[in-house]
């Protein structure tokens, strides 16, 4: 009897929890995308704009749903996001849910003002925050950016991320950068770049990228697409694209190769206590559109010329991103980790002046093309 | 049954018998005449059979009388041109005999006398079937019946070996069933029939309806959930195990053969994982533990994913489910629960309901749920989604005691996940397993081969390696 009710009394300890922590999920605000503003008044610094899923206007096959807009933005001022998203209830009853968040972006004001390492602690720190979430920074408003209707996915934030998932198809596309590898960088104490989004014709559209310095963790400077395309050739981050080139500088004459294939390796070397630093790209092209009409790709040798022009333009592609980063004196194209790596007497004893350093850092630059092909067809 | 002393005068023993039996009316009664030889047939009129008995007993004997010849009555069964033909030497068993419609004749000398019983039994019976609740795609289509001397027989038909016993018990304090505890000589171990025949002795029942119930009563977790004996109509099921060195359970009255000891992994096999070639075989084995997985584990964690843990679900389901999900007015766990009971409900009233109105259940059933519950907004699409997936996936488990137990556990998880998301749904599994590896049927892990581990013996387990020439098989 005694055993009996002691067996009762425990179960209750368990029954009377009742369903401690569920949460249905018909009643969260799932949120795809933040976006962040600089508001600039005194009280309240920061704005953001919370993306919420709109679930009874998804279309779907079910009969009854309306074609209206399957999200809803909330954006708020306040002082620090975690005060504003709690705002966030006095204007929505569902508790805005994280776990499925897409993509955050910052508007370029905002890191202009406060240093990076600081913007994301929040979603770092908090558990919803995944750490595959994307970053943009954008020179827009977030806000703005995140009220264009997306064309074929359901939400923006989404689309967003979705974009930079075409980085095997363009050179111009960086790959998704993610809350992980921002806080890793930050660690390290490296600068890096954010990919840049922008508004084209009232699309969605992925741009250059912005630079966060290591000094300072806000934003310095900006590259343009093409160099983006320098960039990855020299971080080994290319996995497709095209090579243009422009024959007897000519617009008429142009070849364009497909990139099926590249490496690069990144290789510090000691001569005479002197650090050089050789970049070795190798990559296999294919011909992918020809205006030449003169050639014959049946007779041997034909890709000689080709390869040399290609290797020529990827080569003034890769000098001018390690020019402009030399300058900046921000080495955001990974020396310093592989220098680290293969030289680390020397890392050790000099890291503390890398910037220096960098700025003078000779680079010997080796670009191997191999032509494999010139498609299914050639029609001359 | 009163064990009165019975008294060693003929005349009193019939008045005896037929005390014993109130006066029935079918207890039907005839004396023959000889000379200085009086002999008494009594048998009981609807289960015996009246021209075996005309045509082997009273015309021999008849034939005899009016031939004049004196005989004794140990020369009585040399008269009956019929096999079995027992001399009873104790008196309290003859309204057994006559039970089991055989005929008696009490041959009376002055005030010796001898007692005969001769099997004349007539008896309806049903012809060997494919059993209803196992039906096999290809193999032996044959199946148990209510006799068991059928039943001896169908066994002995695909078991030719002089080593198949059979040994009888009889239990029951108001009424006397036979059991035969059935097994194959060297291959069952003398351990495992000692425990079976101490088992059996042991059982304390005024009567014995059917199978199950003896099952029940040859358990020793009373409080489990999971069979500690297979129950198979198949005789080829039966004569497998035998071979594998189990022993078979018989009762008289019920098609139903029991086997023990009994595992996890044999309950999760059919007899066509044998007949067909090994790799499609393994292949359906493999699926149906999937399935048992599946029947088990699947409202439950549904529940935890929608209701707890919404960031292991894809974004774009997410989304969808969160949709689907809008105006169901009841919380998922409720969701589930209406949704689990209208099955069972349904499912009972399939079983329960004479077959050619058994379709009608199913058809109102499939449009309440598939159709007018979701239009009408009470449950979910992707909830009756799941609900019928497990269903059917329980449907596919091969034997229906397992299928039964692992309902039940069904519930249990569908609970624990309901008040504590995967957490609770993992200490329940916890629990399940804990129990699993626990129980013993007849002394034999209940897991085996898997706990206590065996990978020899995983060859018969969750895949069905190929037959090697030369080589002896498992089955």
């Amino acid at each position: 009897m005694k055993k009996g009710l002691l067996v009762f009394l425990s179960l209750q300890l368990l029954f009377l929890t009742s369903c401690w922590d569920s949460n249905e999920i018909e009643d969260l605000g799932m949120i795809m995308g933040i976006g962040l503003d600089y508001n600039g008044e005194e009280k309240d610094v920061f704005s953001m704009t919370n993306q919420y899923v709109v679930p009874n206007n998804i279309e779907g096959t079910q009969t009854g749903s309306s074609g209206g807009i399957p999200y809803q933005n909330i954006t708020l001022n306040g002082s620090n996001f975690f005060q504003i998203i709690r705002e966030n209830s006095l204007e929505t009853d569902r508790p805005p849910n994280y776990t499925h968040l897409k993509s955050v972006v910052f508007t370029e004001r905002l890191l202009q003002q406060e240093p990076l390492k600081q913007l994301i602690s929040f979603f770092l720190r908090d558990h919803e925050f995944r750490r595959t979430v994307a970053i943009f920074i954008t020179k827009e408003s977030a806000a703005e950016i995140l009220a264009i209707e997306p064309t074929k996915e359901m939400f923006p934030a989404v689309q967003m991320k979705e974009l930079t998932q075409n980085h095997n198809r363009s050179l111009y596309v960086q790959d998704t950068l993610k809350f992980g590898e921002v806080s890793k960088k930050i660690t390290e104490g490296a600068s890096f770049v954010i990919p840049e989004i922008g508004i084209n014709n009232g699309r969605i559209r992925l741009l250059g990228a912005g630079i966060i310095s290591n000094k300072t963790e806000k934003i310095v400077g900006w590259l343009t697409p093409e160099e983006i395309a320098g960039l990855k050739w020299v971080t080994d981050e290319v996995s497709g694209g095209l090579v243009a080139i422009k024959e007897k500088n000519s617009e008429e004459d142009q070849a364009v190769l497909e990139i099926m294939k590249a490496s690069t390796t990144i290789e510090p070397e000691m001569k005479d206590g002197q650090l050089t630093v050789h970049l070795k790209v190798k990559s296999a092209l294919r011909l992918a559109e020809d205006w030449e009409i003169k050639r014959d790709v049946f007779s041997e040798g034909w890709e000689e010329d080709l390869k040399k022009q290609g290797e020529k333009v990827v080569k003034e592609e890769i000098e001018h991103v390690i020019t402009i980063a030399q300058e900046q004196q921000l080495d955001y194209l990974e020396f310093s980790t592989w220098t680290s790596i293969k030289q680390p007497a020397y890392w050790k004893k000099h890291h503390k002046e890398w910037e220096r350093i960098f700025s003078q850092l000779p680079v010997t630059i080796d670009v191997d093309f191999t032509l494999t092909g010139y498609g299914t067809q050639d029609i001359n | 049954m009163n064990r009165r002393r019975f008294v060693r005068t003929s005349s009193l023993l019939e008045e005896q018998i037929k005390l014993e039996f109130h006066n029935s009316e079918d207890l039907k009664h005839k004396t023959i005449k000889l000379d200085g030889l009086t002999l008494t047939l009594l048998y009981l009129d609807d289960i015996s059979d009246r021209m075996v008995i005309q045509k082997t007993i009273l015309s021999p004997l008849l034939t005899i009388a009016n031939e004049d010849t004196v005989i004794s009555p140990s020369d009585i069964p040399d008269l009956i041109p019929l096999a079995a033909v027992n001399n009873i030497e104790d008196h309290s068993t003859i309204s057994r005999h006559l039970m089991e419609g055989c005929t008696v004749l009490i041959a009376r000398e002055s005030n010796d006398h001898h007692v005969y019983s001769i099997k004349t039994t007539y008896s309806v019976k049903r012809s060997p079937d494919e059993p209803v609740n196992e039906p096999t795609i290809s193999g032996p289509r044959d199946g148990f019946i209510e006799c068991i001397q059928d039943n001896k027989a169908l066994l002995r038909a695909h078991l030719k070996s002089s080593d198949l016993l059979f040994e009888q018990h009889l239990i029951g304090k108001d009424v006397v069933t036979s059991i035969s505890i059935t097994y194959l000589h060297g291959k069952a171990s003398e351990t495992l029939i000692n425990e079976v025949r101490e088992r059996v002795n042991q059982i304390e029942a005024d009567y014995i309806t059917d199978a199950g119930v003896l099952e029940q009563l040859l358990e020793r977790n009373p409080l489990s959930v999971f069979p500690e004996l297979t129950s198979t109509q198949h005789p080829t099921k039966v004569a497998n195990a035998l071979l594998e060195g189990r022993v078979a359970l018989m009762t008289d009255g019920s098609p139903t053969v029991l086997i023990a000891p009994t595992t996890l992994n044999m309950l999760l096999q059919t007899p066509d994982d044998y007949y067909f070639k090994w790799i499609p075989a393994s292949l359906i084995r493999l699926l149906s533990y999937f399935t048992a997985l599946i029947s088990v584990l699947l409202p439950g964690a549904y529940i935890s994913l929608i209701s707890f843990h919404h960031g292991l679900i894809p974004t774009s389901l997410a989304v969808s489910l969160s949709k689907t999900r809008e105006g169901v007015p009841f919380p998922s766990v409720i969701e589930a629960f209406i949704m689990e009971l209208t099955i069972e409900i349904l499912r009972e009233a399939g079983v329960r309901l004479p077959k050619p109105i058994g379709s009608t259940v199913s058809i109102v059933g499939a449009i309440v749920i598939g159709e007018t519950a979701v239009s009408s907004g009470i449950v979910s699409p992707m909830m009756v989604m799941v609900i019928s997936f497990t269903a059917i996936c329980s449907f596919a488990i091969p034997n229906y005691q397992l299928s039964l137990a692992l309902r039940t556990i069904r519930f249990f998880i569908l609970f624990s996940a309901a008040l504590l998301g995967v957490y609770g749904m993992l200490i329940a599994i916890f629990i399940v397993t804990t129990h699993l590896i626990k129980l013993r049927s007849f002394s034999t892990p209940y897991m085996e081969p898997f706990a206590p581990i065996h990978i020899k013996r995983w060859k018969d387990s969750f895949i069905r390696l190929y037959y090697r020439v030369g080589k002896r098989t498992g089955i």
